[in-house]
């Protein structure tokens, strides 16, 4: 069994404790318009010219076994907490494939951390949940309605998805994007935080919109968007409301 | 022509004057046109120690708000010898000057006309010293007693440290002051002489008073002055020294903001977790302190080596990283370099067959350099030397010539580059078949070049193949000088970093790497693309590290202030990890590329920035353009690993 892979970043800071790998998964569900990273909206390898007119492709193509030496490498440095963390794209579109590499990881006792929109049918969330030590879970756009009309996708499989994982009592900690005219209001960072209330033990993280996935656009020939980064003190005055 | 003699009359006076100053400090306008004042700088006056009425030659300054009193005439150097070959660059057992007086000394080693240098120079200072009954008493006892508080215990140091300057040696250390000076903190502590606070105020003022004649001072440019301090350390292979000190002079140097002196923490996966948190905090401060030799590597190669064991524990570094036994060798540990481009060129122009007869003919290439370095440095003779003797051997009242280590170092520059060079030929020349070699060494086709310096592999991947390659090269340097050691008294050490990246790179032609003629090399052990750190760190673990490869193996990687600011815990443990996987030294540039770009472009927007340099911090300003160049390059390859 292969599993797309856009990236793999070996000693990453932001994404989960200690130090860790990232291995950015291709596929997602979600059609966030303030996306930042593109190369992972389809599962499928995409080639493009850099600046300099190199032939480039975003994507590979790993084995198991393949993905399992290059998480390996970093073993050492994984004390503290540290381990893999799956993100994307949407990890949760091709892990119940790559269960096995879950279990080796489990196996040899390296933390596993998740980023998922949990936006998937049950069915690939259940295999894997067990291994899993932490869910980084987006809180994007949480009126129904808004959130199907703008991100493409219906709200129940997140719903259900959050549920499911709160029955297990699995630690999930909070990501909340903040975009104007998408994220950033009154009425919607009020439901935010009551999901937070309701599912989290842990600190929810806010942060802004940026514009840092813009070359990737431009590399890929989609049509960008440029979006206002929110100012750093206001991010911290929702973060502040958010985790009160 | 007066306008320049009263322009000249402001300068510091230094040995290597042409490199350490920048254009603009070399050339003065003198109405018409820009004048290169090096030929008009006034020669030192140099003093024979021999004739005691000479000593008055340096009149002793009254000093003002200082603890102690340290004081260096720029224009004179004492000195007992006319020969050239001084020993220098290590630190001084400054210990010897905190047990015994001056008198005693001169009782004991009566012969050492050092000794009566000290004790003239002291009596000396005493009369200068006018309503500074402290200083005047802690000198009076100089004279007289063995050392009796940390106050004093700092002034005896500063002393030594003045007079060996003044008497012409460079690149002097400062030892493991942790250790020197513990007992004294600690039982001023308890008899309520000072107070921790006091303590900071004491060595911060002796840290600048050490850093301010720092042009005079530096050797090849501006910061390069070798005062290291020793800090931490095994005592045998159970125990870490961590004093009260240890992490208190780490700290107190760091708030400073200087670049020199500067720190190598001996570190180990024995150390506290919480001294190692609090060194990567003052690194994160960005003066290039402290670096970290990692003794669970440095100790065991040593001995490997063969150094006694005591003399293996007790290490401290040259001026700035290739280890030394303390007060028993008088090791010169940077004498040649071994380029390993001019060796790979020479043998691309020879005729060859295949991959495998490249690879032999470059390394018997290699062999024959040297060979050719090592017959140069072991016919160096050196003179006797007073000075280094009270410090050096002075258990057998011997001259430092004859100390029980005396050994040689050898460092190298290219290898990144042959290794990268060779994977490209590799590539390009017998596997892809892309190009013929000739084709490969005629091209100077910028985006062959461009092709050539972005290839994935490199020197720095922790790739099998990469690592073998380069343990492969090294062996060969290796192995000969094995050798060679294992019939002779004076033996030679190697090691992968060098200072001399940049000047060797100067008069070396373009190489296979896509390095262009006369740029740089790669410096010590890093990687020319931007990969993680800990690939990095993981491939450095895995170099051979045996036999005489011990002389200075560093790490070097930059990173961004915010980066570790935000990330103190967790590169704590990158370096926690590291040790244990078996890095064997590593220097870390903190600083962003976008605050260099500003710096190189207006030089008057960050007059005080510091940057890591080869093995010691200097002002960005004070570096050559080319040198600041370099290293914004390598700062963003960094920074990109990571965007």
């Amino acid at each position: 069994m292969n599993l797309l892979i856009s990236n793999v970043q070996r000693f990453s800071l932001h994404d989960g404790p200690g130090i860790r790998t990232t291995v950015f998964f291709m596929g997602c569900p979600l059609r966030c318009p303030w996306c930042c990273n593109p190369e992972n909206l389809t599962k499928e390898i995409k080639k493009y010219k850099d600046i300099n007119g190199e032939e480039k492709v975003y994507g590979k193509e790993y084995t198991i076994d393949e993905l399992e030496q290059l998480i390996l490498k970093d073993f050492d440095y994984y004390s503290d907490n540290g381990g893999v963390t799956y993100s994307g794209g949407e990890p949760l579109l091709q892990l119940k494939e790559g269960k096995e590499l879950l279990v080796r990881m489990k196996e040899r006792g390296i933390s596993q951390c998740i980023e998922t929109s949990l936006s998937v049918p049950i069915e690939l969330l259940e295999p894997i949940v067990d291994y899993i030590d932490i869910f980084y879970v987006d809180l994007k756009i949480m009126d129904e309605k808004k959130y199907e009309e703008k991100l493409k996708r219906a709200f129940i499989y997140f719903k259900n998805n959050l549920d499911f994982l709160h029955s297990k009592n699995k630690k999930i900690c909070f990501r909340v994007p903040i975009v104007d005219n998408f994220t950033n209001n009154e009425e919607n960072l009020k439901k935010v935080k009551e999901y937070i209330l309701k599912y989290s033990n842990e600190k929810a993280t806010v942060f802004s919109v940026h514009n840092m996935g813009k070359i990737k656009y431009q590399n890929l020939n989609i049509p960008y968007k440029e979006f206002s980064p929110i100012p750093k003190e206001q991010i911290e005055k929702i973060e502040k409301y958010l985790n009160e | 022509m007066k306008k320049i003699k009263k322009i000249l009359k402001k300068l510091p006076i230094t040995r290597k004057i042409k490199t350490i100053f920048n254009y603009t400090e070399r050339h003065i306008y003198d109405g018409n046109k820009y004048i290169n004042v090096i030929k008009y700088l006034p020669k030192f006056k140099t003093i024979n120690i021999s004739n005691y009425s000479n000593y008055k030659k340096i009149k002793y300054k009254q000093i003002e708000n200082n603890y102690f009193y340290y004081y260096i005439d720029e224009q004179v150097i004492y000195n007992y010898s006319k020969e050239t070959n001084v020993y220098e660059n290590f630190s001084l057992d400054y210990g010897i000057i905190l047990e015994n007086s001056l008198l005693e000394l001169n009782t004991k080693y009566h012969d050492n006309l050092a000794t009566n240098l000290f004790i003239q120079e002291c009596k000396r200072i005493i009369k200068t010293l006018e309503g500074k009954e402290t200083i005047k008493s802690n000198f009076a006892n100089m004279l007289n007693g063995e050392c009796q508080t940390f106050e004093e215990a700092i002034q005896r140091i500063l002393f030594a440290n003045q007079i060996a300057w003044q008497t012409g040696h460079k690149l002097i250390g400062l030892g493991r002051l942790d250790i020197l000076l513990e007992k004294y903190y600690q039982k001023d502590l308890k008899d309520k002489i000072i107070t921790k606070q006091k303590a900071v105020t004491l060595l911060q003022n002796a840290f600048s008073l050490l850093h301010k004649n720092y042009k005079f001072k530096s050797s090849s440019i501006a910061g390069d002055t070798g005062q290291v301090i020793i800090l931490g350390g095994l005592t045998d292979k159970d125990s870490y020294f961590n004093g009260d000190l240890t992490s208190l002079i780490m700290e107190s140097l760091v708030e400073l903001n200087l670049p020199d002196p500067k720190v190598v923490l001996r570190v180990s996966s024995k150390m506290p977790l919480e001294l190692l948190e609090c060194a990567t905090k003052c690194m994160s401060k960005g003066t290039g302190t402290p670096l970290f030799s990692n003794d669970d590597v440095i100790i065991p190669s040593m001995i490997n080596f063969g150094y006694e064991e005591k003399d293996a524990y007790n290490y401290s570094t040259s001026a700035c990283w290739e280890v030394i036994p303390l007060a028993v060798a008088s090791d010169q540990n940077n004498l040649e370099n071994i380029n390993f481009i001019e060796s790979l060129n020479k043998t691309l122009n020879e005729n060859i067959n295949n991959f495998d007869d490249l690879l032999n003919k470059y390394k018997n290439n290699i062999l024959n350099q040297t060979k050719e370095v090592i017959g140069k440095i072991t016919n160096i003779a050196y003179k006797k030397d007073f000075f280094m003797s009270l410090f050096i051997n002075v258990d057998k009242n011997t001259d430092v010539v004859n100390a029980k280590y005396n050994n040689l170092g050898v460092l190298t520059v290219g290898i990144s580059n042959a290794v990268n060079a060779i994977l490209n030929i590799k590539k390009y020349v017998y596997e892809e078949k892309k190009y013929t070699l000739k084709e490969m060494i005629e091209n100077t086709d910028e985006k062959f070049l461009s092709m050539l310096k972005n290839d994935n592999n490199k020197f720095g991947n922790d790739e099998e193949e990469i690592i073998c390659l380069t343990n492969d090269l090294m062996s060969v340097c290796a192995e000969y000088i094995k050798e060679y050691n294992s019939c002779n008294d004076k033996k030679i050490k190697i090691g992968y970093s060098s200072p001399n990246y940049l000047s060797k790179g100067q008069t070396t032609r373009a190489s296979l790497d896509g390095r262009k003629d006369f740029e740089p090399f790669n410096v010590h052990i890093s990687c020319s693309k931007p990969i993680p750190y800990t690939e990095l760190l993981n491939f450095a673990s895995k170099l051979d590290y045996s036999g005489p490869i011990i002389n200075g193996n560093v790490v070097d990687f930059s990173v961004t202030p915010d980066m570790i600011n935000n990330n103190i815990k967790k590169f704590t443990t990158l370096f926690s990890s590291s040790i244990k996987k078996g890095v064997y030294q590593l220097q870390v540039n903190v600083v962003s590329s976008d605050t260099l770009i500003k710096a190189k472009k207006d030089p008057t927007l960050f007059p005080n920035l510091i940057v890591r340099v080869w093995g010691f911090s200097a002002y960005f300003n004070d570096l050559t353009e080319e040198y600041k160049d370099l290293l914004i390059e390598r700062t963003r390859n960094y920074e990109l690993a990571y965007k």
